[in-house]
This record gives C-alpha cells, structure tokens and sequence, in this order.
C-alpha cells in the first residue's frame, strides 16, 4: 500500500536524521583534530566507519545523494586506511568539504548538481592517489551537531525548563499549604478558651433542669427548649473541635508531604541540570578551524576538563561567551603564521581552553592564547579617540586598568572591523553576562605571548547568594560576592570629610551613600541613632550604602527582567524569593558608577536630633563604688542620665517607682543578685520589655548562659571591657 | 404624570392582544405567516449571499478589545500571547515612567507597561481589579495593563478610519485606525519592534 510505505519512509528519513546528526558531530570533531596534528591510523579507522555507517543510513533513508558522496569520501578514507595514501592537509580539506557537504544535504539544503559531482569526482580522483583539486564553491558552513553520550537521553531544553517552571509552581503550593496549615492551628486553638473556661458545666444546668417543673408550664417549655438547644450546641463544639483538630493534622501531614516533594524535585532537578562541561566545549574545535581558516591563520586548540558538571543554566549563558572570546582569540590574539615565523613562535597558534573547579561551588574557565596580547597603547588612544577619558587620564592608567577597558563598550583593539570579531560591544557583553550569573572576569595580558581570560564562575545557579535588604519600602537584593560586610555603626561613625559623607569603618574611612537615593527613591529618614550599611567591593573599589533594614540572605536564582527591559541601570535581573515576591537584583558595579553620580545630600539625620532630645533615662545596679563611679561616669559623658542603686533589692524599687530606659546591672550583689533581678524584671508585667546589660567578672560560659536565660539582653565581661562595646550594647538596645 | 388606571388599562390591552396572537398561533399550528416566511427567507438569502465576501482574507481583523482609562482600546489578537488578572507587580527603579514594573508568569519575568503614560493620557485611578494582555513576537514581549478585557472581536478592515485628527502625539504613531465606534485599535506588530521601547542603558 502506498500509504504505508510513505509512512515508513517517514520513519526511516526521522531516524536517519537523528543518525547523521551525531555521526556528523563525530566525524566533525575528527576532522577538526587531524587539521594540525597528524591523523593517526585510529583516528582514521573510527572516521572511515563512521562515513560507512553514514552511507548504509543514507541507503536505507533512500537518499541518493548523500549516499553517493559518502561512499566517494569512503573511498579516500579507505585508501588512507590501508595505507596507500598519506592524509596531507590538502586531503583534510576536501574531506572537510565533503563534511560541510554532507551537512547541507542533512539539513534539508540543495546542492548545485555540477558541486556536488565535481566533490565526488574530486574524492574519487584523490583516492586514486590524483592531486587533490578542491571544488570552487565552498559549500556552507554549518554548525556542528554534538555527538551524544550514550549514557544519556536527548531532553529537549524547553521540556526541562516547563520542568523547572513546574518545580517552582511546587514551590509556591507548598508555601501556601504551610499556610494554611497554619491558619487551621489558629481555627482549632481559637476552641480552646471556650472549653477551657467550662462556664457551663453539667453542674450549673442540673439545677435549672430540676427546678423545671416548678415553672409555669409556657415557661417550662421554653427554659426546656433553651437548655437542649444549649447541650446541643456543647455537642456540636466538641464535634467540630474534634473536626477542626483532624483536619490541622491533615493539613500539616499534607504540608509537609508537599514540603518533601518539592525540595525532592527541586533536588533531583538540579541533578539534572548538571551537564559535563563537553556540551559547551564540543563544537568549539570545529569552529576554530573554520574561523581560522576565514581569517587566513594556523591554530591548534587543546581544551581540558570536559568532564566537570555544571549547570546548564551556567552553560547556556556561557556558550555566547566562550564563542565571542574564541573569535577574538583567533581574530585580534594570534597572529598570521608569516607574523609569528617572523617573531621566532611556531607557524600554528596554540589556544587553551580550560575548565577548572576551584571549590566545591566554584569553577573557572580559562581561555588563553599565545598571540600579540592586548596592545594597551592602543587601546589607550582608542579610549581617548571615543572620548571616554582625556589623554591625561589614559596616561595615568595602570597596566591592569587600561586591559580592563576591553571591557568597555564601543572599544575594539582591531582597527580592522572584520566579520568576525564584533564592534567593539562584544567585551562589554561577555562581562555583563558573567556578572549576571554571579561570575567574573579576570584578563592577563603580556605584549608578544598572548592573552589570558579567567571566568571565575559558579558550578550552579541556585547557589547565587544574596543579601536581601529592604530600602525606602522597596526589597532588594544584593549579591552576596560583592558585600563585603554588613555594618551595624552609630551614627557617630558618620563624618564630613572633604565636604562629602564618609563612615568611619574601624581604621578605614569609606564614602557613604544612601542606597534609596542611588537607586533614585525617596529616602527614608533615619530612626534612633543607628545605621544600618552594606560595605561593598567593586573591582578593588570598597564603599559603603546605607540600607533601612537587613532582612537575611539566601540562595537565589537569578532571572533576567524580560525582553524589554535589556539592561536597566544598577539592575542585574530579578529573583522570586521564597514567600513568591519577586525582586530585583542589583548590580553592584553599576551602583558604584550611579554613587560617583549622586551628589549626596547625606542620609536623612533629621529625626535623629529629635530623638537626641529626649533624654535617655539609665539605672545602674552595682555594689562596688568604684565601679559604680566608672559606670556613672562613662554614661553620663555618653549624654544619658544615670541613676544608681546599690544593691539588686534596691535597684527594684528604683525601677517600680521611676521610669528607666535601661538597666546595666552587675551580677553579684548582695540581698538579690543581677540573675534574680532580671528574672523578676522579666517576669513584671510592666517592666518585662526593659533592656538588661549584666556587666560581671564571671566569666564561665555557664555564668552567661544563667544570664542569658534569665532574660538579659546583653552579657558583658568586665575583664574585656571596653567602654565603648557597652555603650555600643546600649545603642543596640535603645 | 401618567395616570394609572389608564396605564393599567393599556396593560391590559397589550395582554389580550397576545394572548389572541398566541390563540391564533396555535390554532395554525405555529406555522409563520406567509410574508413573515418570505422574509425570512429574503434575509437568509442575503445572508448567505454575503458569506463568500467575509471569507476573503484578510478583510477582517481579529482584535483583543480592552478597557483603559475610559476608553476602549483593541490590539490584533495575532499579537496577545496570553491575558491575565494582574495582581500585583514589583516596581523597578531607574526605568521610564511608562514601565509600571515586573511580574512573574509561568517562571518568565514580564514587564507591565502602562499606555496612559507612554500615550500622555490622564492617569486616574485604576479599578480594583486590573488585567495584563501579555504581547509576544519572535523577539520582544511585554505585557500592558488594562481595566478590563472586552473579549475577541472581528473587525472589517475596511471600516477603520485611520489618521484622525485628534489622536496626536505618541498615540497616533502607533494606532492602525479608529472603529465607527470610536474604538483605537492599535498596531501591535509596530508596539513589539519599537525599538524605543526596549530599556537598554550602554553597559
């Protein structure tokens, strides 16, 4: 039936696609490796089967054409095989064309009849041990198929992202499960005070039933009435009491069943998302030979460490990279061989590609070549020429600042624009697309012996870390690679200098910026006397943002913002954090640049002057004089009043008649010692929110567990102490 | 001020008479009238007559109507990937005015773009209840608020009058024409490949 044969046809042509695709991507990477290094007898014996099986695959598909080309480049292989052809380069590049031939076949392209007999006739002839002549028309190049691993299976990525989006949805149920789960706790407590309370036990109705039948008989009926409807209603709460507490049970048993469920997936996806490093290193040789032979040049590449796994999330935004740095390493890095001889190296450039695992979270890629380097000077002149910086400037530069304007946008080294390398935008985008994965980029560069590009990178997208912090009423979040600290200062640390803000940070003095006003919102005044900061790191650069409040940090995973919006100022992307909100992510070069831009009106201390007005009222409990007189003394400089008591006993009267801030207490006293007067503090109705700072010459780790689990705030030893750590535990606490 | 016993009256007079057209009916067995019949077969006659000009392609514009600040605004539905309650969005500082902020749909982020503002409209009030009519091509997607989604309509083509005179300003560059009924049908193919509207600052 001709149906069915069409049908199998279709089936036949579907699985020879699948075939040739790998086979080319073998017989690519093979052809790709014989260019410079010479074909050993295996490498030719795996390629001559791999041409075979394609032409039997061909057969069977019943295409003719691609069927009659392999078995002419079988031919030459062959004769290769048994020895009585050597491979020269001119061999190499015929069956490179038959490659590129084939692939064009594959994928469905038309071959000019008179090419394709001339590549057969060309192929014969050159098994018979003819001159190689190579056809005229170059056929396409076409971009390699990966060979597959057999230890894998083909997912396409769409279908693994649909996969990701769903363990995220999981995400979100299991969230919402928790909650409520939570709510039917809330449901199921709220029956507690009614039962508790028993206001109507069995004992106070008995007497209202026995007196019944002394009523009026209409009055009777309804008191009956009432007292069944109320046993009724004590029936039905307990029912539902009952009800309410299987169902928290279930709630919870089904919270946490989803809870499992979704750290299993989001585990195991993670697994999977883990590819050997192959995939992005596999079609890389191909290229470079193509892209060497369009620039008229000699490579050999050699690559390393295929095998580490890494995300494919990392993978995916790494293959535009690797591509770009390859293009300019063959493009502006190694030079013509006719350069080269002249300058003493080997005709054939060598370049390096190599994956490194640093830590158990980190890996570097690193590309290097053996070309001309990065020329600095003209580089420097390029910057001027743009107008990115004055010649005064470009001659200040260092050598490591000038290599790092390859980065800048617009700047390109070549002064020949070629198709291969890009504008000049290329370097730009390779670092922000390693920034955006929490990555960056490290360049080494000497005149004459070539270029070195280091990608510090994460094995995983899930282990972005980031600081979540939330500013003039907005949550952000800050990588974690570029904060350095978070600063818990008074403002006290806040100077002038130079007519600019700056934070006195230990012995360093950073400027200060307040991150609201960067990012262009309104700032929110400062409250108490406390500021809260993020001390960051930008490429050697060390400054300071000051935040409204911390709220934590935490593995994220990094989106970008959508289409539209491309690159938006001091944005890096976007993330979804546990709770479902989504928030963006900022880019900490970019706040550095929008910093040096703002001019600073110094955060908001308005507010501050009028909490300075009211005067903090603090009581000091201690036996010692001495000590008492120190502490008196320290504080009272430190602008607060200051009352004392002698003793514990005495110090709770104080704190019963008068109204305190604080209290600093010693622990040893006598009639009640500083533990027996938190407790009671603690356990006062009034006095129960008062901060506690037990000053003491125990030392012992049980002393200030004993403390802190009487309720003190702050535990301070007075062999260590300093004054200012006490009044920096005052400022904390009031 | 009608009187009510005559409007009573009145009623009264209507209900006999289709009781009497109901009896009549029924006494013929429901069968239509002769004339109604004819006319009825006219109007499908011509009904019919009129299907193979509405099969011509692209006569008709397949149009996503929504509300917006008042008015009515309707984009080719070629373009809508997808429409969705808007429940709320994330801001983003450092954008234009007319970017409302982002959102998350099925794990993609998309951001809302506001028309009022990118068309120097009068920004009032929202309703309560707000939509996102996501547009997608080949290469750009961004989704717009709206108030209220209105459904797919068929538009003629022929009947969109474009060039009126008082759409100025950014609204006119992106309007495909105006319906008799005063709707703006926008052309989304020019709204996704502005390249204006991409946010792009040099690295």
């Amino acid at each position: 039936m001709p149906l069915d044969r069409e049908a199998l046809r279709q089936r036949l042509l579907a699985s020879f696609r699948v075939e040739a695709e790998e086979r080319l991507g073998v017989l690519a990477v093979g052809l790709a490796n014989w260019r410079e290094a010479s074909a050993t007898a295996e490498s030719i014996e795996s390629l001559f089967r791999e041409v075979h099986s394609l032409k039997g695959a061909a057969r069977a598909a019943g295409l003719g054409a691609i069927e009659r080309l392999c078995h002419a480049w079988e031919s030459l292989l062959s004769a290769a095989r048994h020895g009585q052809l050597t491979l020269t380069p001119e061999h190499v590049e015929l069956c490179r064309y038959a490659l590129h031939a084939v692939q064009g076949l594959q994928a469905g392209q038309e071959l000019d009849e008179d090419d394709q007999t001339q590549l057969i006739e060309s192929l014969e002839a050159a098994a018979e041990g003819e001159a190689v002549v190579l056809p005229e028309n170059v056929p396409p190049v076409q971009s390699t198929a990966m060979p597959a691993d057999p230890a894998t299976v083909r997912v396409s990525a769409p279908r693994l992202d649909a996969l990701l989006f769903q363990s995220e949805t999981l995400l979100q149920h299991k969230l919402e499960a928790q909650a409520h789960a939570r709510a039917l706790k809330a449901l199921a407590d709220s029956f507690q005070p009614q039962r508790a309370r028993q206001l109507l036990g069995q004992e106070t109705l008995k007497p209202l039933r026995a007196g019944l039948d002394e009523l009026a008989p209409s009055l009777r009926d309804a008191l009956k009435n009432l007292l069944d409807y109320v046993d009724w209603s004590l029936a039905q709460l307990d029912r539902q009491h009952f009800e309410a507490v299987r169902l928290v049970k279930a709630g919870q048993h089904l919270a946490l069943g989803l809870a499992q469920l979704s750290e299993n997936l989001r585990e195991g996806l993670e697994d999977v998302l883990l590819l050997s490093g192959r995939s992005l290193l596999e079609s890389l040789p191909a290229m470079a030979q193509d892209l060497a032979v369009q620039a008229g040049k000699r490579l050999e590449l050699h690559m390393r460490g295929e095998t580490l796994q890494i995300d494919k999330r990392i993978l995916d935004e790494l293959r535009p990279v690797v591509t770009h740095l390859l293009r300019n390493a063959v493009d502006h890095g190694i030079e013509p061989p006719d350069v080269r001889t002249a300058q003493g190296k080997p005709a054939v450039g060598r370049i390096e590609i190599e994956l490194l695992q640093e830590a158990a979270d980190r890996f570097e890629l690193r590309i290097r070549d053996d070309g001309q380097g990065i020329d600095v000077e003209r580089l420097k002149k390029r910057a001027v020429e743009l107008g990115l910086m004055s010649d005064e400037q470009a001659a200040e530069l260092s050598t490591g600042e000038a290599q790092a304007l390859v980065f800048a946008s617009g700047l390109s080294s070549s002064t020949i624009i070629t198709d291969l390398s890009g504008r000049g935008l290329g370097m730009a985008i390779v670092e922000q697309a390693v920034e955006r994965i929490g990555g960056h980029v490290e360049t080494e560069s000497r005149p004459g012996q070539g270029t070195c590009f280091r990608l510090h990178l994460p094995i995983s997208l899930s282990i972005f870390r980031a600081v979540i912090v939330r500013v003039a009423e907005r949550v952000f979040a800050v990588p974690a690679l570029a904060v350095e600290r978070c600063l818990r200062l008074p403002d006290t640390a806040m100077k002038r200098l130079e007519n600019r803000p700056s934070l006195v940070v230990g012995e360093q003095v950073l400027p200060v910026w307040t991150l609201a006003e960067v990012l262009g919102l309104e700032p929110t005044p400062i409250n108490g006397s406390e500021l809260l900061a993020l001390l960051l790191k930008v490429r050697g650069d060390r400054f300071t943002l000051l935040i409204d409040e911390l709220l934590g940090d935490q593995e994220i995973s990094v989106k970008n913002l959508g289409r539209q919006l491309i690159r938006v100022p001091n944005l890096l992307g976007a993330t979804v954090l546990g709770d479902g909100r989504l928030v963006p992510i900022l880019h900490p070069q970019d706040l550095y640049q929008s910093a040096l831009g703002t001019i600073s009106s110094g955060p908001a201390l308005a507010s501050r002057e009028a909490a300075e007005k009211k005067v903090q009222r603090l009581l000091i409990a201690e036996d010692s004089f001495t000590s008492r007189g120190l502490l008196k003394t320290i504080l009272e400089a430190a602008g607060y009043q200051v009352a004392t008591a002698n003793d514990g006993l005495e110090a709770w009267n104080a704190l019963k008649q008068g109204q305190f801030d604080l209290l600093v207490s010693d622990v040893e006293m006598p009639r009640m010692d500083g533990f027996s007067l938190t407790a009671r503090i603690r356990a006062d109705r009034e006095l129960s929110e008062l901060p506690v700072v037990l000053v003491t010459a125990l030392h012992s780790a049980e002393d200030r567990a004993r403390g802190l689990e009487a309720g003190a705030n702050a535990y301070l030893v007075k062999s260590g102490f300093e004054q200012e750590t006490l009044l920096d535990a005052i400022r904390r606490l009031i | 001020m009608a009187n009510p016993d005559n409007r009573d009256a009145a009623a009264w007079t209507r209900i006999r008479q289709s009781l009497d057209e109901l009896e009549r009916r029924i006494e013929s067995g429901f069968a239509l009238s002769a004339e109604e019949r004819e006319q009825r077969l006219l109007e499908r006659t011509r009904e019919w007559a009129r299907r193979p000009e509405q099969e011509v392609p692209d006569a008709f514009l397949e149009v996503l109507a929504f509300s917006l600040g008042g008015e009515t605004y309707a984009v080719e539905s070629r373009h809508v990937a997808e429409v969705l309650p808007l429940a709320q969005y994330t801001p983003l500082p450092g954008t234009p005015a007319y970017v409302l902020g982002i959102v998350n749909v099925r794990g993609r982020i998309v951001s809302v773009l506001d028309l009022r503002i990118l068309f120097e409209l009068p920004v009032s009030g929202l309703a309560d209840k707000n939509f996102l009519v996501v547009l997608q091509d080949e290469s750009m997607e961004f989704g717009l608020l709206v108030d209220r989604v209105l459904g797919i309509q068929s538009l003629e083509k022929a009947t969109l009058q474009s060039g009126m005179a008082s759409l100025t300003g950014v609204r006119a560059s992106y309007l495909l024409g105006v319906t008799p009924t005063q709707w703006t049908v926008l052309d989304g193919a020019r709204l996704l490949g502005d390249a204006s509207l991409r946010v792009e600052i040099d690295g």
